[in-house]
């Protein structure tokens, strides 16, 4: 090896172990700070290991019922319906002959990722209050799926596409219903590409701030992100010990859900019928 | 008033077009009973839109479809009691064979105990019933195809569709499994269409050949009559292995007949008349016509192109001004030919084709 090529490789070397640290610091610090009795913003490897905080928290009845339960059921929901839904709508508009479904597929998230987030707030507060939805986890579940759809059906409409015509053609002419063809052939094959699909959309919604924040009014139904704020002190002082434990619970759903798909399917965001589909 | 038609599987007037493109164009067939049918013609002819309309996967622009008697036009596929083996062979990728041969019987409704029984029936009588348990990406092209036929044939269906089934396989298994079909459906006796591009596996297969140019079906006959009397140049030119030579001239009226003149060469037809000097086209098959090394010889002027030794026989191209001509000789030893050469066909042999590429003289 020349000079030249080591010392490119020395370049890439730092230029790696600094992106790498900046991303690692917040994950290190996630994991150090709630175990030690005084954690600060910085990472520090705690002296003395703790388990006191977790016990603070379980102790906390309303946050332990916003991260176990109302988060579980909003994300819960939101996956579901998201999955079911895109994947229905993104199977049509595939497999439908429509005139220009090409650019209605387009105008849809261009659309969505233009009117989404703030601005629809007192429109979408609106809506909810005439259909009785505020503080209730349907009118966030609802919400969410709305918001979360577009794109929900533009990732589903490529696996969908890549999922080739005579296999449904095929169980057609062997005498299956159409539902019995989606059911029995489409889905199946499609389901790594759901699953896909719904880890998105569950951690999209486990995640989401402003909505549960707006819709949702009484405490027991508020769910994780929104519940974090009971770790401040009256004084709007984060407690961060508390706030640490709390964020590393809230985070190990979302990374056991994402294990257990990329163990089961492997994550690609792209289509594509790996054979077998084991 | 529609009038129910006498064959099995009858066509009439069945057009298809996407937009603009008329794919298939007042298609008519009437197959019989237990017949094997070829649908044969260059890629995009519309053959395979055919097929499919008569699976029921596409919606005809007109015209109808009549299946033992009952008029189906309007039916859905899975309603029309037909089965198709697909080029891709389309086995789901999630079922084992097992379960993807026993899907038609699944939806239908059968008990999973007679389900079983038929699958491993079949399954034995296709030489699969020890590979039932795994998945189509787990066995070979061959065993796939037979999976697909395995899967087709399970439920005794009217009419078997077969859409260019062969096509993914190796030349030697496509050999094998042209057999293999052929014995299979002699057998079942179950009426097939089968639509490919090749036509040796049409002319080695079928009872019957519909040729297809441009969507719409030129000519239909046996393999044989075919071969023999070709109704037009592109179906000359389309059969036969190699197929037809066809060479242009001009025809001309004689005293007593008339005269094709070519590059080179004139012949004399006695029994065809035409009216005034005209365009022409004249046919002879590869393996009908013979080689003169002698230059004072009559016959059409050549140049030796290539000479392929096949084996039993040998393959000569040769090139008649900028026309390619293929002659076939029987022989094992490799001919010494001169370069240039007189091609020389048995004046009964030849066929004559007008400026429309109708033919209009076929040999006695």
């Amino acid at each position: 090896m020349d000079v030249k090529a080591i010392f490119y490789k020395i370049i890439f070397v730092i230029f790696v172990v600094l992106i790498t640290s900046f991303f690692l610091l917040p994950i290190l610090w996630l994991v150090a700070a709630p175990f030690s009795a005084q954690a600060t913003l910085r990472v520090t490897i705690p002296s003395v290991v703790t388990v006191k905080n977790f016990c603070a928290i379980f102790r906390n009845t309303f946050a332990v019922r916003a991260l176990f339960l109302n988060s579980i059921l909003i994300a819960g929901g939101t996956m579901f319906g998201v999955t079911l839904f895109a994947t229905l709508a993104a199977y049509a508009i595939s497999r439908l002959n429509i005139r220009g479904r090409d650019i209605f597929a387009y105008l849809l998230v261009l659309f969505s990722s233009v009117v989404t987030g703030t601005a629809a707030m007192v429109p979408v507060f609106l809506l909810l209050y005439y259909l009785k939805l505020i503080d209730s986890y349907l009118g966030v579940i609802f919400v969410l799926i709305g918001g979360l759809l577009p794109t929900g059906i533009f990732l589903m409409r490529d696996f969908v596409e890549s999922l080739p015509k005579s296999y449904e053609e095929s169980a057609l002419v062997s005498g299956a219903h159409p539902w019995q063809v989606f059911r029995d052939v489409a889905i199946p094959i499609l389901r790594p590409g759901m699953m896909v699909l719904a880890v998105w959309a569950f951690v999209q919604a486990w995640g989401d701030f402003l909505i549960p924040l707006i819709v949702i009014r009484s405490p027991s139904k508020m769910p994780a992100p929104v519940a974090i704020y009971s770790f401040y002190t009256e004084g709007g002082t984060p407690v961060l010990t508390l706030i640490s434990a709390y964020s590393l619970l809230y985070a190990i759903p979302v990374v056991i859900l994402y294990l257990l798909v990329n163990w089961r399917y492997g994550f690609r965001f792209f289509g594509g019928i790996k054979g077998g589909g084991k | 008033m529609t009038i129910v038609p006498q064959s099995f599987l009858s066509l009439q007037d069945l057009t298809k077009a996407f937009g603009k493109v008329i794919a298939v164009d007042k298609v008519s067939l009437h197959i019989e009973k237990g017949k094997f049918f070829a649908l044969l013609g260059p890629s995009g002819c519309g053959k395979t839109t055919t097929l499919r309309l008569v699976a029921g996967l596409e919606k005809p622009s007109s015209g109808r479809i009549f299946i033992d008697g009952r008029d189906v036009t309007a039916l859905p596929p899975q309603k029309r009691d037909v089965a198709m083996v697909f080029q891709d062979y389309a086995l789901y990728p999630h079922m084992t064979l097992r379960q993807n041969i026993g899907y038609p019987l699944k939806v239908r409704g059968f008990p999973k105990k007679s389900i079983a029984t038929r699958v491993e029936e079949v399954a034995e009588h296709l030489m699969i019933a020890d590979i039932l348990d795994r998945l189509p990406s787990q066995v070979s092209g061959g065993q796939q195809q037979r999976a697909a036929v395995a899967r087709a044939i399970v439920h005794a269906p009217k009419i078997f569709l077969f859409d260019e089934p062969l096509s993914n396989l190796d030349a030697k298994l496509r050999l094998e499994a042209r057999a293999f079909l052929k014995h299979l459906q002699k057998e079942l006796g179950i009426t097939t269409v089968y639509v490919t591009h090749d036509q040796a596996e049409a002319m080695a297969m079928a009872d019957e050949i519909g040729v297809m140019f441009a969507g719409r079906v030129v000519q239909v006959g046996s393999p044989l009559e075919l071969y023999r009397y070709p109704k037009n140049r592109d179906v000359a030119a389309f059969i036969g292995n190699p197929p037809m030579n066809i060479l242009p001239g001009r025809l001309e009226p004689k005293a007593g007949g008339s005269q094709f003149s070519g590059e080179g060469y004139t012949l004399f037809f006695e029994s065809i008349h035409v009216l005034e000097d005209t365009r022409a086209y004249l046919g002879f098959r590869p393996e009908q016509a013979q080689l003169m090394c002698d230059l004072k010889d009559s016959g059409i002027p050549a140049q030796l192109y290539a000479v392929q030794p096949l084996g039993s026989e040998v393959l000569i191209t040769l090139l008649v001004g900028t026309e390619t001509v293929y002659v076939k000789l029987y022989s094992e030893s490799l001919p010494a030919l001169p370069d240039l050469v007189r091609v020389k066909v048995d004046p009964s042999r030849l066929y004559l084709f007008d400026s429309t590429g109708a033919c209009i003289k076929v040999p006695k």
